[in-house]
């Protein structure tokens, strides 16, 4: 097995490694917000109905419940710690959805494929961006959402995640798996 | 916390030095398929340098969880996709490594493949009939849930279920080997 494990290691001493990305600077301090206002917008957008609840009670740090009613599938998700993205992740896919929650990064750089009303968007692919939603002068922060769950083969439906809520917003449906990353858009005001 | 922890290359390199040939090895087990498994372990670590400032892990312990972690959610979506992605090895521009035929003997050889079929067609013969019948249909024939469901006749619900405590039984004859083998080393 040595020449595959050293050929590998030999492109990795040769590669720079990538620019560190923004990073969670405060594990173990309490967090206000995370699931995005943005995702509502765009899961409509793509025929995925969103029925938002804000938990104002102490939910727990991360959950991915799914109920079945009349037919139609939905998941309940809930995240309080960026930390916890890939435990939730990992029920998310336990649970057999095509959602994944992943991380606002500045300076992400993961391309994809979108879909838009059901078709991808032609062209080259291209890092999904968040976009940080503000009321009021003030950052909407979620916690919580149910998802109506309709499964897309091939598709995924990526909810962006930020640590201070500031970029929380947009993501998409995208061909194949979710990226590692999304991007930081520019910032969205909710009139009102 | 994790501010103090070095993420740079030397310690990514280590984390490889370490976990390397374990992770391939755990791969081709889970796999059955040196070939597969050679590809899903080359994009594991492509994924995993390009993620290494996210790593939150506080030592070498969870390092090696942390791509363990990795491998875990890469082997999910090859075994629902059917192929194996090579995105993050595009991303750098790396090159899948070529194994020789020699060369996948040999990782057949020390991941026991041989062994593991034989323990894997014991833990199956342990399986009540129903769920031995939807593990057949499922991932030998490679049926979808409905159509499991429909064989069996029962509800989907019901086919997801067998196939998955089927599946928990076999993971653990997988993983009780795996451990016997990182014990080893």
């Amino acid at each position: 097995m040595t020449p595959r494990i050293d050929e590998m290691r030999a492109q990795i001493h040769a590669t720079p490694m990538p620019s560190p990305a923004a990073r969670s600077r405060w594990p173990g301090r309490g967090r206000v917000g995370l699931l995005s206002g943005g995702a509502l917008t765009f899961a409509l957008a793509v025929g995925v109905a969103v029925l938002l609840s804000v938990n104002s009670s102490a939910p727990p740090a991360y959950a991915a419940t799914v109920h079945v009613s009349g037919g139609q599938r939905t998941v309940q998700i809930t995240l309080r710690e960026e930390q916890d993205i890939p435990e939730l992740n990992a029920r998310l896919e336990a649970e057999r959805t095509r959602i994944r929650v992943v991380p606002v990064v500045r300076g992400c750089n993961d391309p994809v494929h979108e879909v838009s009303n059901g078709k991808v968007i032609p062209g080259p692919a291209k890092t999904l961006l968040a976009s940080a939603q503000y009321f009021h002068g003030h950052p909407v922060h979620i916690v919580s959402m149910t998802i109506a769950v309709n499964t897309i083969t091939g598709r995924t439906l990526v909810i962006p995640d930020s640590h201070d809520g500031l970029y929380s917003g947009g993501g998409g449906v995208v061909v194949g798996p979710a990226p590692d990353c999304v991007g930081i858009g520019p910032r969205f005001t909710i009139k009102g | 916390m994790t501010s103090t922890i070095d993420r740079g290359k030397p310690a990514f390199e280590a984390l490889y030095d370490r976990t390397a040939e374990r992770l391939l090895v755990s791969l081709t087990r889970r796999t059955q398929d040196t070939e597969v498994a050679g590809e899903l372990w080359a994009e594991c670590w492509a994924a995993a340098f390009v993620g290494w400032s996210r790593c939150r892990a506080s030592g070498p312990e969870e390092e090696e969880a942390w791509i363990f972690g990795i491998a875990r959610r890469r082997l999910a979506d090859y075994w629902r996709a059917g192929a194996v992605e090579r995105r993050a090895l595009e991303r750098l521009r790396w090159t899948m490594p070529a194994a020789s035929t020699a060369e996948d003997d040999e990782l057949a050889r020390i991941a026991e493949l041989d062994a593991l079929r034989d323990a894997l067609a014991g833990a199956l013969a342990t399986l009540p009939e129903p769920r031995r019948r939807a593990l057949r249909l499922r991932i030998v024939d490679g049926l979808s849930y409905p159509d499991v469901a429909a064989r069996l006749g029962c509800t989907e619900e019901a086919a997801r279920a067998q196939v998955s405590r089927g599946l928990r039984v076999l993971q653990r004859t997988i993983d009780r080997d795996t451990l016997n083998y990182t014990q080893g080393v």
